[in-house]
């Protein structure tokens, strides 16, 4: 006689996920990433701030494995460097837009009625202008930095998660566990506290590594126009930004490396999103 | 079918409104003096005061805001500061590039998708289905802003089958297209498939194997057919994806299309033209979705009675 014994939920989200070639792919990906960032002072052969001006622009070659940029920087020290602020503006920017979004949206779905009405109005509002137009305003009239940058993607950005943990709570409010603990006197602070916010977690995992890439490449994106961060260590997007100030066959190293790098990091995210949500959907 | 619109119109309305406080807002209420950003610092205070009655900003916020949604509701969305003409009148002057710009990359990427969406589904499982679907996930992560010096590294320097930038010839047309297109077809080609993959465990799609029809047909013909329901409700939302993507595609091929008017615009502190264009891209928008809604509405009466 055989006798199956039954797997924790977390034993079977550990398995699927040891399992899952994507999963391995998007963490080697992002762990590789942030080792770079981790180690970059000791990696970079040049220290940032030491431009050669007579260098500005040059090819990748023995002195610059990856080139100089508009300034005569090392593009690899940059890059190196840069892999700090982007992760770092990725990581605070979706941080602060899901806090934002799971507050209201928790707000939203759980009292209804005209609460409900308005918040989604005001949603719909902020999704009204597609893709980066707002986030790409706001940083030109508040000015180039770091703070503008992850302050106008996150006020921007914090609707998609609002709608995702609205759409949750109204169907987690009415399940039997929560209607128990309500006729058991409970709060609505400690049922939100306890029973419905942490029964939302698994879809807000799967949503944050899809956030951090759209957010990396619409930092990215907001540097190549010409308002990325001018307060700090150039992003990735910083120096796609410079690329676009020169010919493209003048310094294609420029466009093409940091374009690289991003493209690597995003499939490695959006990969990591995948199997996450493979792993999690109990239904899979 | 009439009251669904009239609902969804009605629907609009608040949020039409609500697009119009933002964009006026955002310029009131976010910090720095738009008259100290345009004038810079060594301006006279004749000459900024000159300037803010100009705007319009030595009114109150409220009697500011009343009037543009008045003179926006009229279509007037005012004059520009630099380029002496009307904001209607550059909007129009740009939005051909953009419109054919759009178009061309959704012919690109409806050309791409819907083959290898159906290939991939038709052979799931194997590795076509894997090759198509690397294909899918690998393109939704490419960023316009790579791809784009990419292909003009490769057709136009390296070749010199295609121009670099700027608009002319049908030529002109297929790097910027092919670059804002790729990524969509990557998407595109993803839902074809799962979509196809449903269709095809039809109960219709037996039986019309069971009559005889040719494989090709029970595909194209009964299987596809159902399947495409989807991609019009997605093709309609990618269209906001497209009009802003223009931003950035605009600015690697030098393509004198809305996107260029809008960054211009924030470059030279051009305010009215920035608002003109913020208002004309969120209302296209919403009016694509209301339309996509309509379409999708008539095409299956269930989401008429679902609303």
């Amino acid at each position: 006689m055989t006798t199956q014994v039954a797997q924790s939920p977390s034993e079977r989200v550990r398995q699927k996920l040891a399992g899952n070639a994507r999963f391995w792919i998007g963490a080697t990906i992002l762990g590789v990433t942030f080792l770079i960032a981790a180690f970059a002072p000791l990696l970079a052969p040049y220290q940032l701030g030491n431009a050669d001006l007579l260098e500005r622009l040059c090819s990748p070659h023995a002195g610059h494995w990856l080139g100089c940029d508009l300034e005569g920087e090392d593009v690899l020290s940059i890059m190196l460097y840069g892999a700090r602020v982007s992760l770092y503006v990725a990581f605070l920017t979706v941080l602060l837009s899901m806090t934002i979004g799971t507050v209201v949206g928790l707000i939203s779905g759980y009292w209804r009625g005209w609460v409900d009405l308005v918040i989604m109005r005001l949603v719909d509002i902020f999704m009204a202008f597609p893709g980066i137009l707002l986030a790409l305003t706001l940083t030109a009239i508040m000015g180039p930095s770091l703070f503008t940058i992850i302050f106008a993607i996150s006020v921007t950005g914090w609707t998609s998660t609002a709608r995702l943990v609205r759409g949750q709570v109204l169907s987690i409010r009415e399940r039997e566990f929560v209607q128990a603990s309500r006729a058991l006197g409970a709060q609505s602070g400690r049922l939100i506290r306890k029973h419905i916010f942490p029964s939302i977690l698994t879809p807000l995992i799967v949503h944050a590594s899809f956030s951090l890439s759209s957010v990396i490449i619409v930092e990215a994106g907001l540097s190549f126009l010409g308002f990325g961060a001018r307060d700090s260590v150039l992003t990735w997007g910083g120096l796609l930004g410079q690329a676009s100030q020169v010919e493209v066959d003048l310094a294609p190293h420029l466009a093409l490396i940091p374009g690289a790098a991003i493209f690597i990091l995003v499939v490695g995210l959006n990969f990591l999103g995948d199997a996450l949500r493979d792993a999690l959907d109990p239904k899979s | 079918m009439l009251s669904f619109i009239l609902k969804r119109i009605g629907s609009l309305i608040p949020v039409c409104l609500g697009v119009l406080l933002v964009v006026v807002g955002m310029i009131h209420f976010v910090p720095g003096d738009p008259v100290d950003i345009i004038l810079g610092d060594y301006a006279t205070l004749a000459d900024k005061n000159a300037l803010r009655h100009e705007l319009g900003l030595d009114e109150t916020v409220i009697k500011q805001t009343g009037r543009y949604i008045m003179h926006a509701a009229q279509g007037d969305l005012g004059h520009s500061l630099i380029y002496q003409k009307s904001v209607n009148e550059l909007i129009m002057e740009r939005l051909p590039a953009t419109i054919r710009l759009a178009i061309a990359s959704l012919l690109v990427a409806l050309l791409i998708s819907i083959p290898l969406g159906i290939i991939a589904s038709v052979n799931a499982g194997t590795k076509i289905d894997f090759a198509a679907m690397s294909f899918a996930v690998s393109g939704v992560a490419i960023p316009t802003f790579w791809l784009g010096p990419l292909l003009i590294l490769l057709f136009a320097v390296e070749l010199g089958w295609l121009p670099v930038s700027e608009m002319g010839s049908w030529k002109s047309y297929l790097l910027p297209a092919f670059s804002m297109g790729i990524p969509l077809a990557a998407a595109l080609s993803r839902i074809t498939r799962n979509s196809m993959l449903d269709t095809l465990k039809e109960d219709f799609v037996r039986t019309a194997r069971a009559k005889g029809c040719s494989e090709s047909r029970v595909i194209l013909s009964h299987a596809f057919r159902n399947a495409s329901l989807p991609l019009v409700t997605v093709v309609g939302l990618q269209f906001g994806v497209l009009m802003t993507g223009a931003i950035i595609t605009e600015k690697v091929f030098d393509w004198p299309g809305l996107g260029s008017l809008l960054v211009e615009g924030i470059n030279t502190r051009d305010y009215p033209v920035v608002q003109g264009c913020l208002l004309f891209f969120s209302g296209s928008y919403l009016l694509v979705n209301l339309l996509t809604d309509i379409a999708y509405s008539l095409v299956d009466p269930r989401i008429r009675l679902s609303t």
